[in-house]
């Protein structure tokens, strides 16, 4: 008879007081699209916080927002690998790398992305 | 007589005409120096060698920083305390709390104004920060330290300051000590060269110089030494045609940036504003009386007053200083007799602000931004440049190689004539940034850059790619049995190949973790050549090494040569969960103006599959738990999980251990420069050092989610039979494929599978504190 598998147990990240503040700073920094000093805002949370999937996701909007998919996609797979216990940022993450692949064109892909996203898997 | 007479037209003519062109000579001279010197003088005035800072400390609630902490910070930068902090520059402390002013300071991204910050600690940690209006601040950077500059060939270093950054006290004593007819000569002061020259003559040899500041300006400019009169005449003559040009206030400015202050090895200090960095760690502004007269006193001879070698003569003279400030009204008299009663107040030249300066480091900055700027834009158009390093960091792992290196050379039993060198680079994996460097014993020495240069075998360093070439291939996992026994493997050339393990045994079959553990070299060479070499050596190129090693089958054991840089950059795709960050020491350029010229942003890669790698991760924690990185848990913290390997080169030439923890990634190499066996392997070597490093660090655990594909399972060490935590022989907790089976420890049999998984996952939470 097979035993129950027990449930992972489920660890929601959350931003640090200094790490909200910075993605603040970044968010008005992306809306005068300055990229390279909204990306510096958010890789001195990282350096506060390395392990946040949040900032991961963070930065790679950053990324593309300023047209750079590839990139924005790492960061998405990078936060997806950290957030394997943390349901809400894996969705972000896999939206985030849908988002990115559509952008390049890579829709098959993409749509395997969004179903993860929704918790398809 | 009569011809005389007859012949005074056409000698008198003659006279005139030579004296004619004498004259016009002497004019266009005159002119050509004009030339020269306004063109120096006027056109760029310096060359700005670029300006490298170290990182900046970041302050939040949270941070890890006691009181006391906060105040070595503060006093590294330079800040000096106070009982009431109401300049940029200076604090206070009163028990747990900290008040600051920062200084003024352009970043790349932002232009931080000085503010008020109150600053609350509790323990080790801040617990409170906000400004002068009580308002919670949530982070703030404060100015970084200035670890060094470019500059060039001729090694003249200097950091330019504008009159507003100079205090009214510098010209005023630079007037009285040096030139006291500044203000209303010409150039040149007749009565103080006659003075001089009597003075002179009635002590055999030169005691007192007659020159003006402007006359020294012309002489620092033109970097001539020679005494001679027709110098002399030049200089004076130069020295007049600058006042004629430019105002009193130009030339002081002038004087001020320009005039050499003192050496630092192959760097030659010149202007006050680097003699502040050099020999005070802060900036010019911020000097107080008894700093101000100690430079004024260094000018007149910066080697024979040099405050560091000689303290006796400088201070003596720095007092003279003082008193001569006094007596001509610059200061009150009471004022100078109590700076006089203040020590020097220098730093040291080693590892502060000023004189310290990180060669290696400096070195890989200058290699990274040579592929972008030429070495003028480098060494004369005042780039700043925000670099990654991490002075606290860099100082323990400096102190943690010194330490070992001293003991090793006394305790080991292979005695060789040279002492031991070593390298420790430090990244933090994430984001790949170089935070430490030492490129040698002598850190401070400018030399061979053993961190980048020196390319050596690395010996099991290689096993982890191995491990996880042959996970990725999908054929194995941490518990696979494989046999370390005798391998003869006939090579290309006709000849065999029979490599042995380091103790000359045979383990027989050996589950993969603890073939890495051990370091087997037997098993590993039969898992390689069982993979396939090409995927081996494809794995490195993955991992970020530049070059793919060639098809050997003794690349398998490392016969590899790679430098210590390089090994930091493979290692740190594990540290990072399979994802490549190239490393870098820089993350932004700025021009003179202060306009962002180039950041280096933060990539990320995917390179190899995060199960793999979380699987050879938990392996590389077992090498520290049971294998061949045990010693180190003696030193670091029991609750603070390491990861690792040793390698050993072929005759013990060269010692490396590389691993990780949560925030740092650190590599050791010790060797000799001639590649002479060392008698030491990578453990009994280089871990020592790595494992004091990182217990010197503070540093936080490794820790990574559970990929959902995987779980965790409990084995025994020695033979990967499943096992149970409370049954089997040194029973161990690894991750593998979900739905693995493994033959059963035959005294274990009642195991349940799914419970103990469960169990194994409790303790590894434990562990981990996940």
């Amino acid at each position: 008879m097979p035993e129950p598998v027990p449930a992972p147990v489920v660890r929601e990240p959350t931003l640090s007081p200094a790490s909200r503040a910075l993605v603040n700073q970044a968010q008005i920094q992306l809306q005068s699209k300055n990229y390279p000093v909204a990306a510096s805002s958010i890789e001195r949370a990282l350096r506060i916080e390395p392990g946040n999937p949040l900032l991961w996701i963070e930065l790679g909007k950053v990324r593309q927002a300023e047209g750079n998919y590839v990139q924005a996609e790492n960061m998405g797979r990078k936060a997806a690998s950290m957030s394997v216990n943390a349901p809400r940022a894996n969705s972000a993450a896999w939206s985030l790398i849908a988002e990115s692949l559509r952008a390049r064109g890579k829709n098959v892909q993409a749509r395997e992305a969004e179903l993860r996203a929704q918790g398809v898997r | 007589m009569r011809a005389l007479k007859r012949y005074r037209k056409q000698i008198f003519a003659g006279v005139a005409l030579a004296f004619g062109i004498a004259l016009i000579g002497f004019t266009v001279w005159v002119f050509t120096l004009d030339r020269k010197i306004t063109s120096q003088f006027e056109g760029r005035r310096w060359t700005l060698p670029a300006q490298v800072y170290a990182q900046p400390t970041e302050l939040y609630v949270g941070q890890a920083f006691s009181a006391e902490t906060l105040e070595e910070e503060l006093k590294r930068l330079g800040y000096q305390r106070v009982e009431k902090p109401q300049q940029p520059g200076s604090y206070s402390r009163r028990g747990s709390r900290v008040d600051l002013i920062n200084r003024r300071f352009q970043f790349w991204d932002a232009l931080q104004e000085p503010q008020l910050l109150t600053i609350s600690t509790s323990g080790n940690a801040i617990a409170d920060m906000r400004n002068g209006r009580n308002e919670e601040v949530p982070i703030f950077r404060l100015d970084p330290l200035l670890i060094g500059s470019i500059f060039p060939i001729h090694g003249e270093d200097r950091v330019v300051v504008t009159p507003e950054e100079v205090s009214t006290l510098l010209p005023a004593a630079l007037k009285v000590v040096e030139d006291r007819k500044f203000d209303t000569h010409w150039g040149v002061n007749p009565s103080a060269i006659l003075r001089a020259a009597f003075v002179n003559l009635r002590a055999g040899q030169i005691e007192q110089g007659g020159s003006t500041l402007t006359q020294q300006l012309v002489k620092s400019y033109f970097l001539d030494n020679r005494r001679t009169l027709s110098r002399k005449i030049e200089e004076a003559i130069m020295a007049m045609l600058l006042e004629v040009h430019f105002s009193k206030q130009d030339l002081m400015n002038a004087y001020i940036n320009e005039i050499y202050l003192g050496q630092d090895g192959r760097r030659a200090i010149h202007g006050f504003g680097l003699a502040s960095q050099f020999y005070f760690g802060k900036p010019l502004a911020e000097l107080q009386l008894h700093e101000v007269a100690l430079l004024v006193a260094i000018v007149r001879g910066p080697s024979y007053y040099d405050p560091r070698r000689h303290p006796k003569r400088a201070r003596e003279r720095r007092d003279l200083v003082l008193k001569l400030m006094g007596e001509h009204g610059v200061i009150d008299p009471a004022m100078a007799q109590k700076a006089a009663k203040r020590p020097l107040g220098i730093v040291s030249s080693g590892t502060q602000a000023g004189g310290g300066y990180y060669p290696a480091f400096l070195d890989l900055v200058r290699r990274t931004l040579r592929r972008d700027y030429r070495e003028e834009d480098l060494t004369e158009a005042g780039l700043r440049i925000f670099s990654t390093l991490d002075p606290t960091v860099q100082t323990q792992a400096e102190e943690a190689l010194t330490l070992e290196l001293n003991r090793l050379d006394k305790t080991r039993k292979q005695k060789s004539k040279t002492p031991l060198e070593g390298v420790v680079v430090v990244t933090a994996p994430q984001n790949g940034e170089v935070i430490a460097m030492v490129g040698g014993r002598q850190a401070n020495f400018a030399g061979f850059n053993r961190a980048l240069d020196a390319k050596r075998s690395i010996g099991s360093l290689v096993k982890p790619v191995i491990y996880l070439a042959a996970i990725e291939s999908g054929q194995y996992h941490a518990a696979s049995v494989i046999e370390d026994g005798p391998v003869s493997v006939k090579l290309s050339n006709g000849q065999v190949w029979e490599p042995k393990n380091i103790s000359e045994q045979y383990y027989g079959p050996v589950p993969l973790v603890r073939a890495l553990a051990q370091s087997m070299n037997l098993a590993t060479v039969n898992l390689g050549l069982s993979v396939g070499l090409p995927k081996v050596t494809r794995e490195f190129v993955a991992l970020g090494l530049e070059r793919e090693p060639p098809q050997l089958p003794s690349v398998l054991l490392g016969s590899l040569d790679v430098s210590p840089l390089e090994v930091a950059q493979l290692y740190n795709a594990f540290a990072n969960g399979g994802f490549s960050t190239p490393l870098r020491a820089v993350r932004a350029v700025v021009d003179a103006e202060g306009e962002p010229l180039k950041s280096f942003a933060l990539e990320v890669t995917p390179v190899a599959s995060p199960d793999a790698v979380y699987q050879v991760n938990r392996m590389m924690v077992e090498v520290m738990e049971h294998g061949s990185g045990r010693s180190a848990r003696a030193v670091i913290p029991p609750d603070i999980v390491v990861a690792g390997k040793s390698g050993t080169s072929s005759d013990y030439r060269d010692s490396w251990f590389a691993g990780f923890s949560g925030q740092h990634l650190a590599v050791v190499w010790i060797g000799h420069d001639d590649n002479t066996p060392t008698g030491l392997t990578g453990s009994s070597g280089s871990l020592a050092v790595w494992s004091r490093l990182m217990a010197n660090l503070g540093t936080t655990s490794w820790s990574a989610p559970l990929p959902e594909s995987l779980e965790e399972t409990w084995i025994e060490f020695p033979t990967g039979l499943a096992a149970r935590p409370d049954c089997g022989e040194e029973p161990i907790a690894i991750a593998v494929p979900k739905g693995t089976t493994l033959p059963m420890q035959p005294a274990c049999e009642t195991n349940v599978f799914g419970e103990f998984g469960e169990r194994a996952r409790e303790w590894w939470r434990g562990i981990t504190r996940q």
